[in-house]
């Protein structure tokens, strides 16, 4: 065993030498980034590499500074013109978003010291506000303040000198960078599943039919046992994809599930859809024997907490291989 | 002794204490800022009531407006239901209102339906008079109860309430086979986007 760690520790510097190797190349083959990526990324470079996999950084290394400036400009003046001036022309529904973002900051991340800061939560606040505010079609929903607390931790992560998921210390003077760069890099990996988040949440209700009918193919049995009991996805999926699985997993497993979701394209669309059927299909012999109750119980607090980084990658494995199967194969197993 | 097994379910506008009071009665437990709930959380627990036994399944509902809609999902079929507002805030006590209507429009007929005033232990901050909030509970019909998820006042009283109210409103059935609506169906309203539905063949 002690082996296999330390063959795995050699494995993971390597890997994170070539992701290195890769970030500080003239132009980033993403491709190159995406494979590595894979299998896991250091919690220093997770942050670029992120910023890099969802679009927000080019992967040429000598326009990056400069596009990095246009893009903080643009959300600078979103902050003066949408949030400064929001009393000027603010709507009902305006009011409403922003009364529903101040009940969900206390509740954000609660358990992490720098999320009862003032520092952290008027940035919260000024992100999600603008964010509503730029997508009247959902305006703020509920999920959307728990995805953006994600980039936050990872983005501020390298520039901290304390642990900030159990500590609190002196927040970096580039605060007002890393606001910027949270504000577009959630919106872009929200403008992804956008319609997950639409009114009646359609894009959820699809996907969730989407696992239903995949776990149907790879498991009449056991579907069956769930039309039985009566369990449907919506009593417990619902979740796991509105917040994108962080409710599920302790967070440094989670940063290692969403870095899969980064190495496929399309990732938080597509790839959640066949986590969350490995998720189901990895406790069926638990869930085929249980009722209702239990059933349902064991599916909203599903026990992740003994997890290792292992069985997130066999997960995404398994994930990957039924995407395989079924992504492009919509007959597979019929 | 019998034991009757039935759904109820949380409703209220958000972070009035919907959860908090289902996780201070079903676990103890409580926590300053709780986690908002997306969707519904489900909790159960079997109560001793000087009658007989009942097993409480509880769906703790979401507040946002957008969840609203699935929310109908959740009470229908309901034996019970519990209404929340916080004492500190005035509109989720309006919101308590059209909850109510609601329920008598939408929900099975012999419901029993309780309303928690919540957060007791921040009197300072009351906005509701409680004389009216009485007198509102009372032409209605309904037995209000003052809360506190924090200190855990009246919660175990409410739910006792709950609880027996709705074994005296569904003794009739008790013994009776069938599953008897113990949890309900959630119906997802079906869109046309389902993906190659119809169509049948060889894979690949």
């Amino acid at each position: 065993m002690a082996q296999e760690e330390k063959k795995d520790l050699s494995l993971n510097s390597k890997r994170n030498q070539q992701i290195l190797k890769e970030l500080n190349t003239e132009d980033c083959d993403l491709n190159k980034l995406r494979e590595l990526i894979w299998h896991g990324v250091d919690d220093k470079n997770r942050s670029i590499v992120w910023k890099l996999l969802i679009g927000y950084l080019p992967t040429n290394l000598s326009r990056r500074e400069l596009l990095l400036n246009i893009k903080r400009t643009e959300y600078f003046h979103y902050c003066t013109q949408i949030y400064d001036a929001r009393s000027e022309h603010q709507t009902e529904k305006h009011i409403i978003d922003l009364r529903q973002i101040n009940d969900d900051i206390p509740r954000t991340q609660n358990e992490i010291p720098i999320f009862k800061t003032q520092e952290i939560q008027e940035m919260l606040r000024r992100i999600l506000y603008i964010w509503a505010i730029r997508h009247p079609v959902s305006g703020y929903v509920q999920g959307i303040n728990d995805l953006c607390s994600i980039f936050l931790l990872v983005f501020l992560y390298p520039l901290c000198d304390f642990n900030i998921l159990c500590e609190n210390g002196p927040l970096p003077i580039e605060l007002k960078n890393i606001e910027a760069d949270v504000y577009w890099c959630l919106s872009n990996v929200v403008d992804s599943i956008l319609d997950y988040f639409f009114p009646s949440s359609t894009g959820i209700q699809v996907a969730l039919m989407k696992i239903e009918d995949i776990l149907f193919r790879i498991d009449q049995q056991l579907m069956q046992h769930f039309r039985d009991e009566e369990i449907e996805m919506i009593h417990f999926s619902f979740r796991w994809l509105n917040c994108m699985f962080i409710r599920e997993f302790p967070l440094n497993l989670l940063l290692r599930l969403w870095d899969g979701f980064l190495s496929i394209g399309e990732g938080f669309r597509v790839l959640s859809v066949y986590v969350a059927v490995s998720l189901i299909l990895k406790w069926k012999e638990i869930l085929r024997k249980a009722s209702f109750n239990d059933m349902l119980t064991f599916l909203q607090n599903l026990p992740t907490n003994m997890w290792h980084e292992r069985d997130v990658e066999e997960l995404l494995s398994q994930a990957y291989i039924y995407f395989s199967w079924f992504n492009n194969s919509p007959n597979h197993l019929k | 002794m019998a034991t009757m097994e039935c759904k109820i379910v949380t409703l209220g506008e958000g972070r009035v204490g919907k959860t908090s009071l289902a996780l201070k009665y079903v676990k103890n437990e409580f926590h300053k800022d709780e986690i908002s709930t997306v969707n519904a959380n489900y909790l159960t627990k079997l109560v001793q009531i000087p009658q007989g036994s009942v097993q409480l399944n509880i769906w703790d509902t979401a507040g946002q407006e957008r969840f609203r809609a699935i929310a109908s999902n959740y009470y229908r079929q309901a034996k019970g239901a519990l209404i929340v507002y916080d004492i500190t805030d005035r509109k989720s006590f309006d919101k308590v209102v059209s909850w109510i209507k609601e329920l008598k429009s939408q929900a099975e007929k012999n419901i029993v339906i309780v309303v928690a005033g919540n957060k007791c232990d921040m009197e300072k901050e009351r906005q509701i008079n409680r004389p009216e909030a009485l007198e509102f509970c009372r032409k209605m019909q309904i037995r209000h109860f003052d809360t506190s998820a924090k200190s855990g006042n009246g919660v175990e009283e409410m739910f006792m309430e709950l609880a027996s109210q709705i074994f005296e409103a569904n003794k009739g059935e008790l013994g009776q086979s069938g599953r008897n609506s113990r949890r309900g169906k959630i119906t997802v309203e079906k869109t046309k986007h389902r993906e190659n539905s119809g169509k049948k063949g060889g894979c690949c």
